[in-house]
């Protein structure tokens, strides 16, 4: 897993706002992070719970970049 | 289609459980399924089936590395915790804990019993709350010489020295100004998290996996509290915003959170099946 991101369907975020965005990455961080660890049968490991955080962290970034190329071309 | 794992969220007491029926409760992790309470004795863990095909070890892996897919399920799982804490005192799971049996999820109850009890117990009426600690630099550079007790002292010195001296203790001030910064970004966040763990029952300082910078400036410092009497709390996480504003500090508090981060300590490992 040395690149966790798969490119991102932007449809699915298209409808959320900046804030939503901000609040999106706080809630990922702490459901991914945390919480009790109890052995299921298949449970995902620490160090996969990093990547996917980070993979996700990439994907809020690129939403903001291309919120962002849009904003400079309208605004031109 | 084969017999469906389970997806476990939280654990709760029944009689909480029995308050809130599978019909009142939100979507849950995949699309056409329904929760589901999993009740032994005094216990009872929030589940929903989800296809093994999707939940089994390396289907898991893959579909994980997919942002959308994984971020689509940490939203509903959240909303699931959410819906539940705002009724009742539950012990939440790490997201992606599946037990492909039934059984596995009753025995896991049963065997685990007091520990999960005592849990619930030490939650009741508690919540998390985030803390988040962000510097603007370029302020806290224009204000360091009245922030910094060293430089504070060295400025006053200047005031009265002869100019010669005065000159050559303002050359030393701009020296020290960068470190000076640094020691003070350092102090100010210890002295938040000192102040409100004063305020919180616990406290945990997370990591940060993201450099983030904002127009506030960058993230310094992240804090879990765990926090009963939340307006005492509050007032003392403004009180530290307001003392610090010249500094170019400036808190954000997230919450309230199902409680995340006091939930760790009795982890162990143990394979149940």
């Amino acid at each position: 897993m040395n690149n966790p991101v798969n490119p991102v369907n932007p449809e699915i975020l298209s409808n959320w706002d900046e804030e939503a965005e901000l609040s999106l990455l706080e809630t990922l961080d702490h459901v991914l992070n945390r919480g009790l660890v109890i052995a299921g049968e298949i449970t995902i490991s620490v160090a996969d719970i990093d990547l996917i955080f980070v993979g996700l962290n990439v994907m809020v970034s690129s939403v903001e970049t291309a919120r962002e190329v849009l904003r400079r071309r309208e605004m031109e | 289609m084969s017999a469906p794992a389970f997806y476990v969220y939280c654990i709760a007491e029944s009689a909480a459980a029995a308050e809130l029926p599978a019909a009142s409760l939100p979507a849950a992790i995949e699309d056409g399924s329904k929760l589901e309470w999993v009740v032994v004795d005094a216990l009872a863990a929030l589940v929903s089936p989800v296809p093994r095909e999707t939940y089994n070890e390396e289907s898991l892996t893959e579909h994980l590395n997919d942002a959308t897919w994984t971020a689509i399920r940490a939203m509903r799982h959240e909303t699931v915790m959410e819906h539940v804490v705002k009724r009742t005192s539950a012990v939440p799971l790490r997201f992606g804990t599946i037990y492909l049996e039934r059984d596995g999820i009753e025995r896991m109850l049963s065997e685990r019993s007091s520990e999960l009890e005592e849990i619930i117990e030490k939650l009741r009426g508690r919540e998390e709350w985030g803390v988040n600690v962000y510097v603007d630099r370029a302020v806290l550079m224009s204000s360091i010489t009245a922030v910094s007790p060293v430089l504070r002292e060295m400025v006053e010195r200047a005031a009265q020295a002869s100019p010669g001296q005065s000159y050559l203790i303002q050359k030393k001030i701009d020296a020290l100004k960068v470190d000076e910064v640094r020691a003070s970004v350092n102090r100010i966040v210890d002295e938040i998290e000192e102040k409100l763990k004063a305020q919180s029952e616990d406290g945990k300082r997370l990591r940060i996996l993201k450099v983030e910078t904002t127009e506030h400036g960058e993230l310094k410092a992240k804090f879990a509290f765990l926090v009963k009497g939340f307006d005492e709390f509050r007032d003392a996480a403004e009180q530290l915003a307001q003392e610090h504003q010249a500094a170019g500090v400036r808190l954000e508090l997230t919450g309230p959170w199902p409680v995340y981060n006091f939930v760790t300590g009795l982890q162990d490992g143990r394979k149940l099946t």
